[in-house]
Parts: C-alpha cells; sequence; structure tokens
C-alpha cells in the first residue's frame, strides 16, 4: 500500500552535533510519539464513548474525523481560517450533524436484536456515504493544512518541537480534558454515565435514554472532528485515511478499555509512545508489525484491556 | 390516591398481569406478596412507565398516568426502588443521590432533600465520595432508597428491598421503610418475605400467575389458613 509511508513523522535535524545523537534521537521519538498519541487518545476517546454508553460500534468514526479535517481544510484554503479556529466553526455543525446522525440512522436500529453487529454494518455505510462525499466535493488526493507555521520548529533544551504537531497534540488534550470534565462534573454528563452503567435505573428517575444518547453521539462526532483537525497538521489525508485511523481507534479503545475514557485516553498516549521508540530502532515497515504485535502480547495476558473498565 | 382497575400486561405474547385491581390511599402501606415470576416487578414496571399495559387504566389523583413516559411518572412522585437496588456503580453516594433528583423539579430542591436523607442515614453522609460499588450491602440498599428519596415522592414504591441482606440488615431496612411510613410517606411494598411485609403493611395483596387472589388486612392475611400454608409453610 503506497499510502503506508505518510504515517512517518517529519523529521527535524538535531542542532547538537554527533555526540548523544540515539540518546537524543530516541528521547526525540519519545516526545513525538506522545504528541501522536494525545491525538490517537482523543479519537479512541469519542468512539469509546459510543461503543460504551450505547453498544454502537461506530465503524464511521474515523470517517468524520477525515471530514472534520477536510472542513477546516476548505476553511483554511476558501477563507485562511487557521484550523484551530476553524474548529469552533466546524464543532456546531459536527455537534448537531452528530445528533442528527443518531436521531435518524442509529436510533431506528437500537431496538435490533443484536445492536452490536446491526450498528457496524449501518456505520460501516455511513463511512462509506462520508468517503464518497468527500471525494465528490473536493477531490481524492491527499491534503495537508498548510499554515504559517507549517514547518517551524522550536526548541527546548536539545528537544526540537515542531509547530504543528505540537499544535495538534494541545488541541487532542484539551479536547479529551473537555470531555473529561463533562463526564465528570456536569449534570447531563454524570446523566450519560449513569445511563451506561445501569440504564434501567435510570429512566426510574427520570434520564431520558433517547436524549442523553444523542447528546453523546453529537459529542462523539464532535470530538472525532477535533481529532481529525489534530492529525491533519501532523499527516497528510485524503477520503480514504479514515480506514487506516480505524485501525489505530480500535487498538487504543481495546487497549484502553471500552467506555473507559481515562484508560483511552492513556492507552492513546501509551500506542504512541509504542510507535515512536519502535520508528526509532527498527526500519518504518516493521513499525506497525510491532505495535500490533504488542497488542497480541497484551490482550493475551489482559484480555479486558489494560485498565478497569469504569467511568 | 392510586387506583389500578383491570390491568392487563403483556410481556411478548405472555400474559404477566391479568385484569389486576388495586388502591392504595394517602399514607397508606400497602404490600404485595406473591412468589417469584408471580407479577410483582411486572406490576411496579408498569406503574413506573418502563413497561406500557396491554389494557386497563391507572389513576393518581385523578390523572390517568398509564402510558406515561417514566419520566413523566417520576416527576409526578410515583418513585420505584428497583428490585437489586441497581445503583449506578461506578459513581459516587453523592452522585447516585444527585441522578435519583435528576428532574428539574427535584434539582431545585437538591440541597435541601440530600441533607434530610443524611440525616436518615448518617453512614452514606460520611461515605458521599465513596463509590457506590464498594458499599456493604445494607448501605447500598440505604442508598437505593435515599437515591429515591431525593427524588420528591409521593409514593414510594420497593421491590424486594431486603433481598440479599443479612436477617439483621434485612430488619433495620425494614425499620427504616416503618419510619418512613409514620412520617406520612405512602408506601407500596413488593415482597417474598411474606410475614413481614404482612406484619408491617395496612393492607395486603396476594399476586399469583399475575392475578390478585386474595386482599385484605395485612393482620387478617397473615392468619388467613390458605396464606399460611402456601407461604409460611405453616
Amino acid at each position: 500500500m503506497a499510502r503506508r509511508g505518510r504515517f512517518r513523522p517529519r523529521r527535524v535535524p538535531s542542532r547538537t552535533g554527533d555526540r548523544n545523537v540515539t540518546g537524543i534521537l530516541v528521547l526525540q521519538s519519545v516526545i513525538s510519539g506522545l504528541m501522536i498519541g494525545a491525538i490517537y487518545g482523543l479519537l479512541g476517546v469519542g468512539f469509546s464513548l459510543v461503543w460504551g454508553a450505547m453498544k454502537v460500534i461506530n465503524i464511521a468514526h474515523a470517517a468524520f474525523a477525515v471530514l472534520g479535517a477536510y472542513l477546516a481544510y476548505f476553511l483554511l484554503k476558501a477563507f485562511g481560517v487557521d484550523p484551530v479556529l476553524g474548529f469552533f466553526v466546524i464543532l456546531p455543525f459536527l455537534f448537531f450533524g452528530g445528533m442528527v446522525v443518531y436521531r435518524f440512522l442509529i436510533f431506528p436500529v437500537m431496538r435490533a436484536r443484536d445492536i452490536v453487529v446491526s450498528s457496524m454494518v449501518l456505520t460501516f455505510g455511513c463511512a462509506i456515504v462520508i468517503e464518497n462525499f468527500i471525494s465528490l466535493i473536493g477531490s481524492p488526493d491527499p491534503r495537508v493544512f498548510t499554515t504559517r507555521y507549517t514547518g517551524r520548529a522550536f526548541f527546548l533544551g536539545p528537544f526540537a518541537f515542531q509547530w504543528p504537531q505540537t499544535v495538534g497534540a494541545l488541541m487532542a488534550l484539551a479536547g479529551m480534558a473537555v470531555l473529561y470534565v463533562f463526564l465528570k462534573k456536569t449534570h447531563t454528563g454524570k446523566a450519560l454515565r449513569a445511563s451506561w452503567q445501569q440504564p434501567e435505573a435510570a429512566r426510574l428517575y427520570g434520564i431520558n435514554l433517547r436524549r442523553i444518547s444523542m447528546i453523546a453521539f453529537g459529542l462523539a462526532v464532535a470530538s472525532a472532528g477535533l481529532g481529525g483537525i489534530a492529525m491533519g497538521f501532523v499527516y497528510s489525508f485524503d477520503p480514504h485515511t479514515h480506514n487506516l485511523w480505524l485501525i489505530y481507534i480500535f487498538l487504543v479503545v481495546i487497549l484502553g478499555g471500552v467506555g473507559n475514557v481515562l484508560g483511552t485516553a492513556l492507552a492513546g498516549l501509551l500506542i504512541g509512545l509504542l510507535n515512536g521508540l519502535s520508528l526509532a530502532f527498527f526500519p518504518y515497515q516493521w513499525v506497525n508489525v510491532i505495535t500490533f504485535g504488542m497488542l497480541i502480547l497484551i490482550l493475551l495476558v489482559r484480555p479486558a484491556g489494560l485498565f478497569r473498565s469504569e467511568v | 390516591m392510586l387506583r389500578v382497575s383491570d390491568l392487563t400486561v403483556f410481556h411478548g405474547h405472555l400474559m404477566a398481569l391479568q385484569g389486576l385491581s388495586l388502591y392504595l390511599e394517602e399514607g397508606e402501606m400497602v404490600t404485595v406478596i406473591g412468589s417469584n415470576g408471580a407479577g410483582k416487578s411486572t406490576l411496579l414496571n408498569t406503574l413506573s412507565g418502563l413497561v406500557s399495559p396491554r389494557s386497563g387504566s391507572i389513576r393518581f389523583e385523578e390523572r390517568e398516568v398509564a402510558g406515561m413516559s417514566p419520566e413523566e411518572i417520576c416527576g409526578l412522585g410515583i418513585v420505584q426502588v428497583p428490585e437489586g437496588r441497581k445503583l449506578f456503580a461506578g459513581m459516587t453516594v453523592l452522585e447516585n443521590l444527585e441522578m435519583g433528583a435528576y428532574l428539574p423539579g427535584a434539582r431545585r430542591r437538591f440541597r435541601r432533600e440530600v441533607e434530610r436523607v443524611f440525616e436518615k442515614f448518617p453512614r452514606l453522609k460520611d461515605r458521599r465520595h465513596q463509590v457506590a460499588g464498594t458499599l456493604s450491602g445494607g448501605e447500598q440498599q440505604m442508598l437505593a432508597i435515599a437515591r429515591a428519596m431525593v427524588a420528591l415522592p409521593r409514593i414510594l414504591m420497593l421491590d424486594e428491598p431486603s433481598l440479599g441482606l443479612s436477617p439483621l440488615m434485612a430488619e433495620e431496612i425494614y425499620g427504616v421503610i416503618r419510619d418512613l411510613n409514620r412520617d406520612g410517606m405512602t408506601i407500596l411494598l413488593v415482597s417474598q418475605e411474606v410475614h413481614v411485609a404482612l406484619a408491617m403493611a395496612s393492607r395486603g395483596y396476594v399476586l399469583e400467575n399475575g392475578r390478585i387472589v386474595r386482599e385484605g388486612e395485612g393482620k387478617a392475611l397473615l392468619r388467613d389458613p390458605g396464606i399460611r400454608s402456601a407461604y409460611l409453610g405453616i
């Protein structure tokens, strides 16, 4: 697959001489890995939320992410809006779009005997529709965000931080923090947790499961959009990219524990770290082998994921 | 206050309740007894709006509530403490109570109500930041009752409140229920512990295969030879 090459982070030449190059290179890989890991984490959190709360495996999650990246890209191209600001323009569309998708597509299949399978088939269809919609409106060429800070870096000690990657990672961290605070501190967030822990009791005390699931789905789609924009700062994307992102999202969520927001966030960082480290030590074509090999090992030891599933 | 007439409920093709009628006056404690599968939980879930009846009516103070959503019914003050407690196990005691007071009306009065509940259950106050799943069985049942109390019930319906508790703990929970009733709470108690339930309640109904087969004063039912042999093994 020709696509694979795009997963390599851009390298920044080290300012230091040849001394300690290996040590610095390793730490540099750790930093890049953690930054990309934060983005995996954010993408995983939204996916995990929907899976845990309503047993819906949203195959279109990464497609929504790519859609977010494209919308931000068009805002950037057409109006010169920085993708970070662009997100706030896109946010309401993704949130309400997600709620509409839930109400008219997901909700009707919730009564199916096997929600997991029905929802997977349904959202797989959604992913195809979104992918082709993007190809139709734009074109299937790969895109990158080109902003004022593209290709720029700053240094902390001997370590280089690329601006676009840093911006992407910060967006992802902020997104995860907002979701976490929402779930832990707000009335609606608590109701959401309550309704996935004990749906029947939640209904007894007046929680409207349909409304609360709709909000959750809207939030998940919005967070996917944010994750997609953050990814767009690091890697190029095209309408098919979501297939690759989805595999990573699955990886992160299974490792972190379905429905476990904190665990998923940590798993994202861990996967990023693993990826970064294997990039430093092994040829590129082995990176995915090592990452997914580790996944198999971890799941053999802890089949329920690394972290206990609750929140 | 509550008048159920001719209530029929189906689970798929199976008739779970057939033409059931009962009533509840303000301030009363009424019990519905019966064995496993008699339809006791179905009755409470129908009153709560989780299950919709095929036919019949449920009138609460001149208002027809059959067919209303659980949300509306909870808002009117018909509140259930479900069988097996069904706490939000991963959330703290305080968060569980906040969810009991989820609806706007209850939420506005939450601060005051939670103080009252903590006065009644001081142990819950001490553990208000503890995760509900880590409480003991008795404390969990207290929390389940407390969670219903902050929903501002006018009728409190309890489904097997002593399930899985030690005899000592069960006695304490029944004490709590008696106190609530003495303070004026209208209570509908569903139980398999026939002796305790009938001794406590002012009136009782016996449910068998989805039908009320006997009704009367609690003490009178307790003396009934048929009930003594069927439910008390005497």
